[in-house]
């Protein structure tokens, strides 16, 4: 680019006088950072108007000064007044001779910053609940869950309760058959309705393809009484048993079997 | 660059130091040195003295509140002031409707009127009248219109069928022939 021409043109002025569209004025932002030439020729060009501008100065009227001054003094006035209405609440007191207006303006001025303030108050406090909102609902959501499952285990205990608590219920208790092995387990078998429940006790855990089998011997013989799992707590419900003289738990093959294998009988009772 | 003109730019830093401050003394100073150009080029544009002294109110205003705009590094503090000022004084004209013509009969008559009595109070020191009576009609005419006057590039070349770049040059040739007979 030919800098001397691009200077000739006048375009630099017409930048100064801020006669350039935005397009024209960026193109000439880039070229004067480019170019220091053109830096230096805009310098002199300004100088040049302020220099004429100096030159054809013109007397001030009169008061124009003050007029201006007056003008900024009045703008901060108000700007202060808007600024110090707070502190001035303070000074607020049911003096009587006060006129009544003024109490019209402070309380419409209170209750405006006291809506103010609550308006802030509620929306801070709206966003502290909004975000607290969702740890309630997972808080919630946690609580609802045990809640359910301390009701359910309520509803199993009360019916144990109430198993355990039937006047032809007995308890049958079952032993270890090795008795070097501290198995417990114990059947509770209502000879009236002939229901028949199981607390698995502390029966070792087996491996996934292995169930543990409940039997009942009635005349001489073993009666399936359906299988179960160790480490529940709960009393299970098993088929029902009629004139049982024993039970006892073998380690079968998951679903059980249809007569035991007695060499794995783990515990067992006399009625 | 010589020692005056190093000191005239630390000053106009300072200034508007001050100003970005909210310090009413250098706006006092501002309008004591500044003032009365800006009020030459207000009344040169709307010809008329107490509308330029609204205008030069408002100008003073917009210095004090717009102070945090001014880039130092989009130009001097001057020409910051000096298009606040003719901007101001365009909208005033043109808020108040008032007419400007922009028919002329010759260009003598421009001559003459940055030679007239109204004008020549205007155009006052250093023989700035007599400068600009020496420049060549053409750019004498320009310069009238445009720096005087306020009138926009495209206004005086639409208005006059003068090719915009021919009136950016001209302008060029005018301002810078002032330059060299004021020695700037």
């Amino acid at each position: 680019m030919n800098l001397e021409e691009y200077i000739a043109s006048g375009i630099l002025e017409a930048y100064a006088l801020d006669q350039l569209s935005v397009e024209e004025r960026k193109e000439v932002d880039v070229l004067l950072l480019k170019h220091p030439e053109l830096k230096t020729e805009l310098d002199i060009i300004e100088d040049g108007l302020e220099a004429l501008a100096m030159d054809t100065a013109m007397e001030m009227p009169e008061g124009l000064k003050d007029s201006i001054f007056n003008k900024i003094e009045e703008a901060e006035n108000q700007e202060q007044a808007q600024v110090k209405v707070e502190p001035q609440l303070k000074q607020i007191k049911p003096y009587k001779s006060s006129p009544v207006w003024k109490y019209l303006v402070a309380a419409s001025v209170a209750s405006t910053i006291f809506s103010s303030y609550m308006a802030y108050d509620y929306q801070r406090k709206l966003e502290e609940a909004e975000k607290g909102n969702l740890e309630m609902q997972v808080t919630s959501q946690i609580i609802s869950s045990e809640l359910q499952f301390l009701k359910q285990r309520l509803d199993v205990l009360e019916r144990n309760s109430e198993i355990l608590a039937d006047v032809n219920i007995q308890q049958i208790k079952m032993e270890a058959v090795d008795s070097t092995a501290n198995l417990l387990a114990n059947v509770y078998w209502n000879s009236e309705t002939k229901e028949t429940f199981l607390n698995p006790g502390n029966l070792n855990t087996l491996p996934s393809e292995k169930q543990y089998q409940l039997w009942a011997i009635v005349d001489g013989s073993p009666v399936d009484m359906g299988v179960f799992d160790p480490g529940s707590k709960d009393l299970l419900q098993m088929k029902n048993a009629t004139g049982a003289s024993m039970f006892a738990v073998t380690i079968e093959k998951r679903g059980g079997s249809p007569s035991p294998s007695l060499e794995t009988m783990q515990v067992a009772g006399k009625v | 660059m010589n020692k005056s003109q190093t000191s005239k730019l630390i000053s106009e830093d300072q200034l508007v130091l001050g100003l970005k401050k909210r310090d009413k003394e250098s706006l006092s100073y501002v309008y004591d040195k500044y003032g009365p150009a800006l009020f030459g080029i207000a009344n040169r544009i709307v010809k008329d003295q107490e509308v330029s002294r609204e205008v030069v109110q408002d100008v003073f205003l917009k210095i004090w509140n717009k102070i945090d705009s001014y880039d130092a590094k989009k130009g001097k503090f001057f020409t910051w002031m000096l298009n606040i000022t003719r901007n101001e004084a365009i909208n005033k004209i043109r808020s108040k409707e008032i007419k400007r013509s922009t028919k002329t009969d010759s260009l003598d008559n421009y001559v003459y009127n940055v030679e007239d009595n109204e004008t020549r109070a205007k155009v006052e020191g250093l023989g700035v009248r007599e400068l600009i009576s020496k420049l060549e009609p053409d750019h004498q005419f320009v310069l009238t219109k445009v720096y005087f006057e306020g009138f926009s590039h495209s206004e005086v070349a639409n208005s006059f069928k003068i090719p915009l770049g021919t009136v950016k040059s001209r302008l060029r040739a005018a301002l810078k022939l002032l330059r060299k007979k004021q020695n700037i």
